[in-house]
């Protein structure tokens, strides 16, 4: 695999801004006057306050949709069962957050401290952290293009007390674009321990999925493995299986051996989880936990 | 239509219609490929524009993989379905060297794609131009609309699943329109519910009742709910030969399949085409009859006009049940 995308030479290349393929790029000034070869100083400062966190995970998928939040956020309250276990939830995806809702903490928001941004707990042992908590009203947009999107993961990184943390999981918007690289790019120095790439069966996922594993490759990100999700539907009526995103290209198995990256498993689809009483039953668990 | 009538740009497209939604996986792609389908299936000559950079699904649902795009003297040559060019076609997917190889850019170099899909695609004489854009309300949908802006964009369809949380970045959407001055010609629901192969139990797979509920919320029509999702186990399209679509389910005749929709942009209460439509009441928007999908296994949408007790149900045989 190519060391940098071979289209974009990279802003800190030889050619940056003088290849032929800078022609139109509106960075193409900027870049060949060399200062994209210096190295953003916030790399270290995360490298510094990663200290603290023992485990990075990203939640990838080429393909929107898929259940990258819903399984991020799944993941991050399984891993917090273990009271003794301190895990930290955070969301870059800037224009589509989804965690707050799934988590039920709609409506919460960021407080500054001394030490930071402090995360939203949801758990005295799960914090959580999303552009969704920084937005006043549930429609307000997010209509910002790739720097500014850039300039929030860093913050997040940067900027966010998370303490003692033995898991950080990142959940992504689809895509290989800027949050993505930016936060491989911001996470370099700290080491990331991998990617869990979430799919569905059906070729239309699959293809972008390659991508995305691609993409892994290209930015020598490890792959923790594949989870097939929305694989199969129990009818509640008759209880028998049927496949609603068939895998006519031999689903996420297939690809996994063919590309040599282990399948973590199957996750069947739930009626349940989408309903919003899902996301207000955590909420309501731990209201009664306080009224008890 | 303004815009200057240079050879290769917008010139001598009609109508322009963006496909959004916030939220990933909600079948944008999907209904984009089948509302370009119906509107040739009326006549008209229709073109894709297909401005997911990072995950490009036309090609793959026209079975049009591997398909090359050309110059020509105004610029570069839409990749054509079938000899009537009746549908053109543009995406990156044609570009990439390797079907798996991942496009790994940056904002800026994504909106230079974007501008050039729009300024140097000799796209010619087309009747509708169906835009399928990524998730989200970023770089790709903002290049996109500047570029399309002189050419007045007929507006947006927005298509979201039930649940709250597609629900939820579909309200952002929403707003995204609103800033940015698009119309927003509809909602459509789609993954409404799924019919069990076994015992015809329909089962809300994904919740119920968000599209509606946000389009009453954000006062934009509904133009309805694809109730089924695709189930069975038919084979994907098979890539096409140039001979023909003759590889493509037909979508049926008159009133029924994506026709339904597409009669509401092109037929004699061609609500979508008004300059300015008030809101329907709620829950009088129609749902569509659609023919066979393209994904694999029938895809049966039950047709309601407004007002109407009849129900048209696809007429074709094998309809609804898994293969």
């Amino acid at each position: 695999m190519e060391e940098v995308p071979h289209d974009c030479p990279g802003a800190d290349s030889a050619q940056a801004g003088r290849g032929a393929s800078c022609q139109g790029c509106p960075n193409q000034r900027l870049c060949a006057s060399g200062a994209g070869a210096t190295p953003d100083p916030a790399i270290e400062e995360i490298k510094e306050k990663m200290k603290t966190v023992k485990h990075k995970i990203l939640v990838l998928s080429g393909k929107g949709g898929v259940g990258k939040s819903t399984f991020s956020a799944h993941l991050a309250r399984g891993l917090a069962e273990d009271e003794n276990t301190q895990i930290a939830l955070l969301d870059i995806d800037i224009c589509g957050p989804s965690i707050p809702k799934i988590m039920g903490l709609e409506g919460e928001q960021v407080h500054q401290s001394g030490s930071g941004w402090s995360p939203v707990y949801v758990e005295d042992n799960l914090g959580v952290m999303s552009v969704g908590f920084l937005l006043s009203s549930p429609d307000d947009a997010v209509i910002w293009r790739g720097p500014k999107k850039n300039g929030m993961i860093k913050q997040f990184l940067r900027d966010v007390d998370w303490g003692e943390v033995d898991y950080l999981i990142v959940d992504t918007p689809p895509g290989t674009s800027d949050e993505h690289l930016s936060v491989v790019q911001y996470l370099a120095a700290a080491h990331i321990d991998g990617a869990v790439i979430i799919t569905t069966p059906q070729e239309v996922s699959l293809q972008d999925v390659r991508k995305e594993i691609n993409f892994c490759c290209k930015v020598k990100l490890p792959i923790i493995g594949v989870v097939e999700n929305m694989s199969g539907f129990i009818c509640p009526k008759c209880k028998k299986e049927s496949q609603i995103f068939p895998p006519t290209t031999g689903g996420a198995e297939l690809m996994c051996q063919d590309l040599e990256v282990p399948l973590l498993g199957r996750v069947p689809l739930d009626p349940l989880i989408g309903i919003q009483e899902f996301c207000n039953l955590h909420q309501s668990k731990e209201e009664n936990l306080i009224s008890s | 239509m303004e815009g200057a009538a240079e050879p290769g740009n917008l010139a001598g497209v009609r109508h322009i219609i963006l496909v959004l939604s916030g939220k990933g996986g909600v079948g944008k792609s999907t209904v984009s490929t089948e509302l370009a389908l119906a509107l040739r299936h009326a006549g008209k000559k229709v073109g894709i524009l297909d401005v997911d950079l990072c995950g490009p699904s036309i090609p793959r649902m026209l079975g049009a993989q591997g398909r090359a795009v050309h110059q020509c003297d105004r610029g570069w040559a839409p990749v054509f379905l079938d000899r009537e060019q009746s549908i053109s076609l543009m995406s990156v997917g044609f570009l990439l060297e390797k079907p798996d190889e991942a496009v790994v850019w940056r904002g800026p170099k994504k909106n230079a794609l974007i501008k050039q899909f729009v300024s140097d695609v000799a796209w010619g004489e087309l009747d509708y131009l169906v835009v399928d854009t990524p998730p989200g309300t970023s770089d790709e949908h903002m290049a996109a609309i500047e570029a399309l802006r002189p050419y007045q964009p007929l507006g947006a369809l927005v298509v979201t699943t039930p649940q709250a949380v597609s629900v939820g970045d579909v309200r952002r959407e929403l707003t995204f329109c609103r800033k940015t001055g698009l119309r927003v010609m509809g909602v459509v629901e789609n993954m409404s519910g799924f019919t069990c192969p076994h015992c015809a139990e329909c089962t809300s797979v994904f919740s119920r009742g968000g599209g509606e509920e946000l389009a009453q919320l954000a006062g934009v029509p509904f133009l309805g709910e694809c109730p089924e999702l695709v189930p069975g186990s038919r084979p994907p399209v098979p890539s096409l030969p140039w001979a023909g679509l003759t590889s493509v389910p037909p979508v049926p005749e008159g009133e029924e399949g994506m026709g339904a929709v597409s009669s509401s942009l092109l037929g004699p209460h061609a609500t979508l085409l008004r300059p300015v439509a008030p809101p329907p009441t709620p829950f009088s928007g129609p749902s569509w009859v659609a023919g066979p999908g393209l994904l694999g296994g029938p895809r049966v949408w039950r047709w309601k006009p407004s007002g109407s007790a009849s129900v048209l149900s696809m007429a074709t045989s094998g309809s609804g049940a898994s293969s």
